[in-house]
């Protein structure tokens, strides 16, 4: 490295405007990337699509048998769905295509790439590529919730919008969070792949968390904060909004975002490159 | 014929022993196979609450998918699109012996890992289920295995035609999963839907056989119809795999 490069080598002046600006660049180039295969495009989101109408068309089903389940309406649960497909959409666009399968990663040494780059190890890991066609699932959800919020009796306010806006960002941030925690399990054991688990989990956020018994409960919002990707934030919108809830999701969000860092520089400072 | 199952001991023995290799893995798998019945029973138990039917249909449910598993987007479309299946056409058998070995095998891992779960939920949920009806969904749970594998085996085979396999076979595992039964209930459905939905092929390879360890499927229509959607499905299969090796090409050497 010699001439220009010196300037960007030191690592302690990367500054967030230029992360920003690193990571526009980094989409972009995805986007030029992938938008060559439209068929893929196509095809993904028509899946998505589909995906969507099957989890409203269960919904529907069930909501022929009952008013409520565990206190939320169908148009309620709508917006839930919708929220939890705004935020799976958010994750499956910019964070899986990375994180996934990262154990394959470590094993074959490909984390060196990441670890010569003049920007924070964690932030290139989790966004160096993306999927386009994620953005068909959010834009999906965004549909989702304003179908719900047009037939929901409950009164929307500008403060309900505000503070559903805020839990959802908090919610790709624990999603975040929680994805760099489990992929970064790959340092310690490089045998397990969590990836399954970790999606099969994120079904659990399809429905109001208060269905399940209190032990799965507690889990799901303690152990596995799936809760703050769905239900909290359509809590916010849908029922009375308390300010406990908004606050509840900062303090955890925060604790996420700092675990994941830790755990990650922690599993960083373990890690052997594959030798050749 | 002794010579076919020969071939397919050794390859379902192998298979098995690899798998065993990767059972921390299948571990995993077991673990994604429980979460949609689980989260499907969740909402129904809410929705209409005291049904104890509910519990054995989703046990049953559970029972089922881990023995009915089928992966072959994973294994076999990827040989397609590596070319590692030129190697398979130099066998001196059938090349849908070795997917149909490895499915077997990953199914055998599937029931072994989930059978102290199974036997955890039966307890727990109090099953309502009696013996003659368990020997009665033995033929069920066997005609939707091999409807199962048949059903995946196609789809994974677009991967000739295109490299959207795993798209397409998720196409087949969403409308399994919403129109076969395990997402709702075939009781639950609104009847149009339902009469429609029992014709499917979807139900013939997860709800109905769930309905007969449950012990409330309509045995003979059940049958009748896994039995006429596996013949379609050979068929299927014999024409499709034709169409598809003439117009493949591989890296050569």
């Amino acid at each position: 490295m010699d001439n220009g490069s010196t300037k960007i080598c030191s690592r302690g002046s990367v500054n967030d405007l230029r992360l920003i600006k690193i990571f526009v660049l980094l989409l972009v180039a995805s986007i030029k990337r992938q938008i060559s295969y439209r068929t893929n495009m196509i095809f993904n989101g028509l899946l998505t699509i589909l995906g969507v109408g099957a989890g409203l068309f269960s919904i529907w089903v069930v909501f022929t048998h009952t008013q409520k389940i565990a206190g939320w309406t169908l148009a309620e649960t709508i917006v839930l769905l919708g929220t939890y497909q705004f935020v799976g959409g958010l994750v499956n666009t910019f964070i899986e295509p990375n994180l996934a399968f990262f154990q394959g990663k470590v094993t074959q040494g490909e984390v060196d790439d990441f670890l010569l780059r003049p920007v924070p190890t964690v932030f290139i890991a989790s966004f160096f590529t993306c999927n386009p066609w994620g953005f068909i699932q959010v834009l999906a959800g965004v549909v989702v919730i304003v179908l719900g919020c047009i037939f929901t009796k409950v009164e929307l306010t500008w403060i309900n919008i505000l503070i559903f806006t805020f839990q959802i960002v908090l919610g790709t941030v624990i999603a975040w969070s929680y994805r760099v925690a489990i992929a970064s399990l790959a340092f310690w054991a490089p045998g397990a792949e969590p990836s399954i688990i970790y999606d099969a989990l994120w079904q659990f956020g399809r429905y109001p968390i208060s269905i399940y018994p209190n032990f799965l409960k507690n889990l799901l919002t303690f152990v596995v904060p799936v809760a703050f990707i769905s239900t909290y934030p359509a809590r916010s919108i849908v029922h009375d909004v308390k300010w406990i809830y908004p606050v509840e999701s900062l303090v955890v969000s925060a604790l996420a975002f700092i675990a994941a860092l830790v755990i990650w520089r922690t599993g960083i400072s373990r890690y052997t490159s594959a030798t050749s | 014929m002794t010579n076919t199952i020969g071939i397919m001991q050794a390859y379902i023995h192998r298979y098995f022993l690899q798998w065993f290799a990767w059972r921390s893995f299948a571990f995993t798998l077991v673990a994604n196979q429980t979460v949609t019945p689980l989260v499907s029973f969740a909402v129904w138990a809410t929705a209409v609450p005291g049904l104890s039917y509910l519990s054995t249909y989703y046990v049953a449910i559970l029972v089922v998918k881990l023995m009915t598993v089928s992966y072959e987007n994973h294994t076999f479309s990827t040989r397609i699109f590596s070319g590692d299946l030129q190697d398979d056409f130099l066998r001196p058998h059938p090349v849908i012996l070795q997917p149909l070995a490895e499915n077997i095998a990953v199914r055998l891992w599937h029931v072994i890992i989930g059978l102290p779960i199974f036997i955890c939920l039966a307890l727990f949920s109090g099953l309502h289920t009696t013996f003659t009806h368990l020997i009665w969904a033995i033929p069920a749970v066997i005609m939707a295995a091999v409807l199962q594998f048949l059903v995946t085996y196609t789809l994974a085979l677009s991967a000739f035609w295109t490299e959207q396999s795993h798209g397409i076979v998720g196409v087949g595992q969403l409308l399994t999963t919403f129109l076969g039964g395990e997402a709702v209930p075939l009781a639950f459905m609104p009847s149009s839907l339902q009469l429609f939905a029992k014709f499917l092929p979807f139900h013939s390879m997860i709800g109905f056989p769930a309905e007969m360890l449950a012990g409330t499927g309509s045995t003979w229509i059940g049958i009748t119809m896994q039995m006429v959607w596996i013949v379609i499905f050979i068929g299927i299969v014999r024409v499709v795999w034709t169409m598809g090796v003439q117009r493949y090409a591989a890296v050569g050497a």
